[in-house]
């Protein structure tokens, strides 16, 4: 019996199952099956895979699971976790990292072209523009100059024009 | 790597040094007050409480919230925190209020040594523009480019006169910060803005100049240390490699200079240190254009955050020869037995920094989940991080410097990508995977270095999740869990089940 895998990489669904036999590992991807020998050794875990092993670390954050091989570091996110998706929406303007906003160009109501700033952004001193990823209207804006936003926090929604 | 031989008498001037710092750079002040058995002080925000830096110091002073202004950057916090620790010395580090000439002024009318130049060199040369001036009388090569430019409409004339593409920069600071390339007219406004806006953030002075853009160059900075008459080069870094004009590898020596450039420009650097009377650690940074032709570019007043390069190379310890000549040495005699100390072999620094690098160099935040160093000859680490500590947006992205020293450049560039490789950072997304690539690339191993280097072509991490990390994420999901999608039944036996701390935090 093969399970779904249930982790996202870079915001999207990973698609794939997968099947465990003590060590042995089967993962059904899209396009390829993958076979591997998979043995936890203290923090690390062993991955045997083409006949090749590789040491990798491994931890469980509260959002995820990251792996690390090779200086490498790989974040599957549990596809049941909120909050740190990234804006995926076109009309859905997020915040791109935990910072404060210290500019807000886009009113309510107003019209703008692609490229267009709405919002710049500063996070460990250094700022970041966001701007309308296509022409459109300005339906509402969720943020003020001074706030504190987290990473994924909604800051305006924009309205394709027709 | 140490010197061991110092004279008595600078380790007797100061009875306890506060650090008025944070992250890797206040740990790596406080190790060399420990090797001298001066005391050391911390100071801590509130999001600090527990950093690696407060537990370096033999004692720690609350100071304040988070955000900067109301902690590192606040005057009155920092001096009456010295003030009840008892301390008669203030180490400032990089970036805060190292820069700051009112700071170092504050200082001194509180009886406190500010661990770096006085205030009036300071002013000469750490502000941007009176550098220039000061430059220009030395008979330093300038880049074209206008002083204290006002307002957009200003800066648009003198561009205009200068020619385009030019740079816009804070008169008051270094670091990259409040500074904008701008190529034609119609970016000047929104660029003005942009880098007022930031250079009053960074340094609390909105002052900006404009200079040619210089393309393509290279960076090359050279360390000094200076006692007031005397000035003495540490030989140069070349930094070129840097994104938003934020240094990511620095490297000594530079591969493109040949001797008689590499003894012009320590010459020039150590004019201006003369010609300020300054006394401390100091770093001139040249651009390098073709043909070997540089140009001064600024001076930073402070210790530099990739002074670790010099000091792999020197053997000098360069926090240790500050205070020595804060407490009146002589720069020579700060240096040890032999000064100028031989300078040998290759050293590289790679930054580590909370930002995803295949993504715009988005600031990252979050929890360390694990942390494991290397370590080896020939390798250091300077980290202000640890296992279970919150990295928030407040400070900047620098978790940690590897340094690798080897005896040619190859062998520096092998133990430094070896070291990255053998890093294990888990729960914040850092640049490590990138740096690698830096120093795998081909513009990395043949020298081909530049500033426009990095930002010139995208770089990419996976396109989709490699096989292997699916594969090891396995040990884990077979955990027992609840609401990720069709759970079906568990595999109760399994010694997977029984094993290991794997916990959802």
């Amino acid at each position: 019996m093969s399970r779904r895998l249930g982790l996202r990489f870079q915001g999207k669904p990973v698609e794939a199952r997968y099947e465990r036999r003590g060590t042995r590992v089967r993962i059904e991807r899209a396009h390829r099956t993958i076979e591997a020998e998979v043995r936890r050794d203290g923090e690390d875990v062993e991955v045997i895979l083409e006949g090749e092993g590789n040491r990798c670390a491994l931890a469980a954050g509260p959002k995820g699971i990251w792996v690390a091989h090779r200086g490498r570091t790989t974040f599957l996110e549990y596809e049941t976790s909120e909050g740190s998706r990234r804006g995926t929406g076109q009309d859905e303007i997020r915040a791109p990292m935990t910072g404060r906003v210290v500019q807000v160009a886009a009113s309510a109501g107003q019209s703008v072209r692609e490229g267009d700033l709405l919002v710049t952004i500063e996070a460990m001193k250094m700022e970041f523009k966001l701007a309308a990823p296509e022409e459109g209207r300005v339906a509402e804006v969720r943020c003020a100059e001074g706030d504190r936003v987290e990473l994924g926090d909604l800051l305006v929604l924009l309205e394709p024009a027709s | 790597m140490k010197r061991r031989s110092r004279a008595a008498r600078a380790v007797r001037a100061f009875q306890k040094i506060l650090v008025a710092n944070r992250g890797e750079i206040a740990v790596r002040v406080c190790r060399t007050l420990r090797a001298m058995k001066i005391p050391s002080v911390a100071v801590y925000s509130e999001a600090d409480r527990g950093a690696p830096h407060v537990r370096a110091a033999d004692e720690a002073v609350a100071i304040g919230p988070a955000p900067p202004a109301q902690s590192y950057l606040d005057m009155d916090a920092i001096l009456g925190a010295a003030r009840r620790a008892g301390a008669d010395g203030i180490h400032p580090g990089y970036g805060f209020l190292s820069e700051n000439a009112a700071f170092a002024r504050r200082c001194s009318e509180a009886g406190v040594v500010f661990i770096g130049p006085s205030a009036d060199s300071m002013a000469q040369l750490g502000d941007k523009a009176a550098a220039r001036r000061t430059a220009a009388e030395c008979r330093v090569p300038l880049v074209p480019g206008a002083e204290d430019v006002a307002g957009a409409d200003r800066a648009r004339k003198e561009a205009a006169r200068i020619g385009y593409p030019v740079l816009l920069k804070a008169a008051g600071g270094g670091g990259g910060r409040g500074m904008r390339l701008v190529r034609d007219p119609e970016e000047m406004d929104a660029a003005f803005d942009a880098a007022r806006r930031e250079a009053g953030a960074a340094f609390g002075d909105d002052r900006l100049l404009l200079e040619r853009y210089v393309h393509p160059a290279r960076h090359v900075e050279v360390q000094i240390l200076a006692d007031g008459e005397d000035a003495i080069a540490l030989g140069e870094r070349e930094c070129s490699l840097q994104r938003r004009h934020q240094k990511l590898i620095e490297e000594s020596p530079s591969v493109a200079i040949g001797a008689k450039t590499r003894s012009a420009m320590q010459d020039a650097a150590a004019s201006l240190a003369r010609a300020a009377g300054y006394a401390g650690a100091m770093t001139a940074e040249f651009l390098l254009g073709p043909e070997e032709r540089f140009y001064f570019l600024e001076v930073n007043t402070r210790l530099q955050v990739e002074h670790p390069v010099t000091e792999m190379r020197s053997g000098v310890d360069l926090v240790r020869a500050q205070i020595a000549v804060a407490a009146g040495e002589s720069a020579a005699d700060s240096l040890g037995a032999q000064a100028p100390p031989r300078v040998t072999g290759h050293a590289i620094e790679a930054r580590l920094l909370a930002e995803d690098a295949y993504h715009g160099y988005l600031p990252q935040t979050g929890r360390i989940l694990r942390l494991d160093w290397p370590e080896g000859e020939g390798l250091r680490i300077d980290a202000g991080v640890e296992a279970g500590m919150t990295i928030t947006s407040h400070y900047d992205s620098l978790l940690a410097k590897v340094i690798a020293f080897g005896e040619s450049r190859e062998s520096a560039r092998r133990r430094l990508v070896e070291a990255l490789r053998a890093t294990v950072l888990l729960g914040v997304v850092t640049n490590q995977a990138f740096l690698i690539d830096l120093l795998e690339g081909e513009d990395f191993r043949t020298g081909e270095t530049f500033t426009h280097t990095v930002e010139s072509r995208a770089w990419e991490g996976p396109l989709e999740a490699p096989d292997l990390a699916l594969a090891a994420a396995t040990a884990i999901l077979d955990r027992p869990r609840t609401a990720a999608g069709d759970e079906e039944e568990r595999d109760r036996y399994s010694p997977w089940q029984r094993l290991g701390p794997w916990g959802r935090a």
